[in-house]
């Protein structure tokens, strides 16, 4: 992720979309506009992540969990805290040159996401768990991850046979936004399924600079590639956990 | 708002969700673009210009740098814009430079067999080591002498080249750009200068050598155009 952004550009997208966000709230089902006659708070969601687990069988590259709690609050809010571990091993990505025997690009760490989503579905005051169709948004973090470069070629063939090789590790940290919208139902008791489509939007990458060396980072855990990790998915398996079981 | 698609959704069946999962899953597994889009090169760019007038450009008759410590031979001729490859590994890179001009010395030699010809001036006989366009040359890149034209079968007019050493001090920096595209290594440019000041007249316009960066560095005002 680049270091400096078109900073405006993000800032019209963020505008626009918490307009489309207020906007969309304010077309809702006419109870909204009735007073709320249910609980302020029903109860904890916790979810766990499928999704990414079961993508690292499919490409041993990647490996990553998160895990999620979320609370109930009147039905219609769902302030939410996602942690999470990514793990990435970028080295057969390399496409420029002719790589060199042993060349390695890995990045690893922990994120953590705040933010909040709600319902835009028909809330019935009187259950506990209900199915919920939401849309909300989250700012995401992940500090000082891990990265290792290692003998990778830079071409020097006019002077030398050999290319010289850079080599680098340390710790960074990127920052970036998130919209998304789901499902979740329930399935039995308090067991839930539900899945959420995720669009991330970069917002700052600390760019590393060693000695004589300046390295942009292609990963951040959490977010993935910086030109290709736009898109996110989750596929979970959450339990809500409340006082009194559904009537 | 009609919401009866998103109670099928939630409600009725997880085998529609199941199936999106795959599908979805599908295409996040499939779309990663393993490509380097980014130009890898940063050579410096040198503008040439006619030390007679400096707003024009000059297009040398034949034109030809080899790096001091290397076998291979770059060949600028007919060109106003020389891009030159700096090594990485090295703080300062020199090459010896020859440049061919209208007026150059001329002679003549008349050739014995194809690799080795009689210098008319000295009665020398000599064997054509290397060839680079109408550069022929007898003994490393100093005895270079460019063939102008034939007089007959066997015999032709040659020119003396200039020959000088270019000099170039900077500095690197190593950058690591990408996964797909792997590392470059950047320069800031300390100092450009000819040896023995034959060549022309050398002005600095930037600093920063790089791969984001296509107008010239430097700008060469030749002598004898």
């Amino acid at each position: 992720m680049k270091l400096k952004l078109n900073f405006s550009s993000i800032t019209i997208k963020w505008i626009a979309i918490v307009i489309l966000l207020h906007s969309s709230a304010s077309l809702l089902a006419a109870d909204k506009k009735k007073k709320w006659e249910g609980k302020t708070f029903y109860g904890v969601s916790v979810d766990l992540d499928l999704f990414s687990p079961i993508l690292h069988i499919f490409n041993r590259d990647r490996l990553g969990f998160n895990a999620s709690v979320q609370a109930d609050f009147f039905h219609h809010l769902y302030p939410e805290i996602v942690v999470g571990y990514d793990r990435f091993d970028a080295s057969d990505e390399y496409s420029y040159s002719t790589p060199v025997s042993g060349n390695l690009y890995k990045v690893n760490g922990l994120y953590i996401k705040f933010g909040a989503a709600y319902n835009l579905w028909k809330k019935n005051p009187d259950k506990m768990i209900l199915p919920n169709a939401y849309i909300g948004m989250m700012y995401a973090v992940a500090p000082k991850y891990s990265y290792k470069i290692q003998n990778y070629p830079i071409e020097n063939s006019y002077w030398d046979k050999d290319p010289t090789l850079f080599s680098a590790e340390g710790k960074t940290t990127a920052h970036w936004g998130e919209i998304f919208v789901g499902l979740k139902t329930p399935i039995v008791g308090g067991l839930c399924l539900g899945w959420e489509v995720i669009y991330k939007l970069p917002l700052y990458a600390k760019l590393q600079k060693e000695d004589d060396k300046i390295i942009h980072q292609s990963y951040a855990p959490g977010y993935g590639d910086k030109e290709y990790g736009k898109w996110g998915f989750r596929y979970t398996i959450s339990y809500f956990f409340h006082k009194q079981n559904n009537k | 708002m009609n919401w009866k698609f998103v109670k099928i959704m939630s409600e009725i069946s997880h085998r529609k969700i199941v199936l999106f999962f795959v599908v979805g899953f599908s295409l996040f597994i499939s779309c990663n673009n393993e490509h380097c889009d980014v130009v890898m090169n940063t050579p410096l760019r040198i503008d040439l210009y006619k030390y007679s007038d400096t707003t024009q450009k000059a297009t040398p008759i034949a034109l030809l740098l080899q790096g001091i410590g290397t076998d291979s031979i770059l060949d600028f001729s007919q060109k106003s814009q020389i891009n030159l490859p700096l090594n990485k590994n090295s703080n300062k890179s020199e090459y010896l430079i020859a440049l061919m001009y209208n007026g150059a010395e001329e002679n003549t030699l008349t050739f014995i067999t194809d690799r080795i010809f009689v210098n008319n001036k000295t009665n020398d006989t000599l064997e054509i080591e290397k060839k680079v366009g109408d550069f022929y040359f007898t003994n490393g890149f100093n005895s270079a002498i460019y063939l102008s034209h034939n007089i007959d079968s066997v015999s032709y007019v040659y020119n003396t080249p200039i020959f000088d050493t270019l000099s170039i001090t900077y500095y690197n920096q190593d950058e690591f750009i990408s996964a797909e595209c792997g590392c470059l290594s950047s320069q800031i440019l300390l100092d450009v200068e000819f040896n023995r000041q034959r060549i022309g007249d050398i002005k600095k316009l930037h600093t920063l050598i790089n791969n984001q960066n296509n107008e010239a560095q430097v700008e060469f005002f030749l002598n004898y155009y």
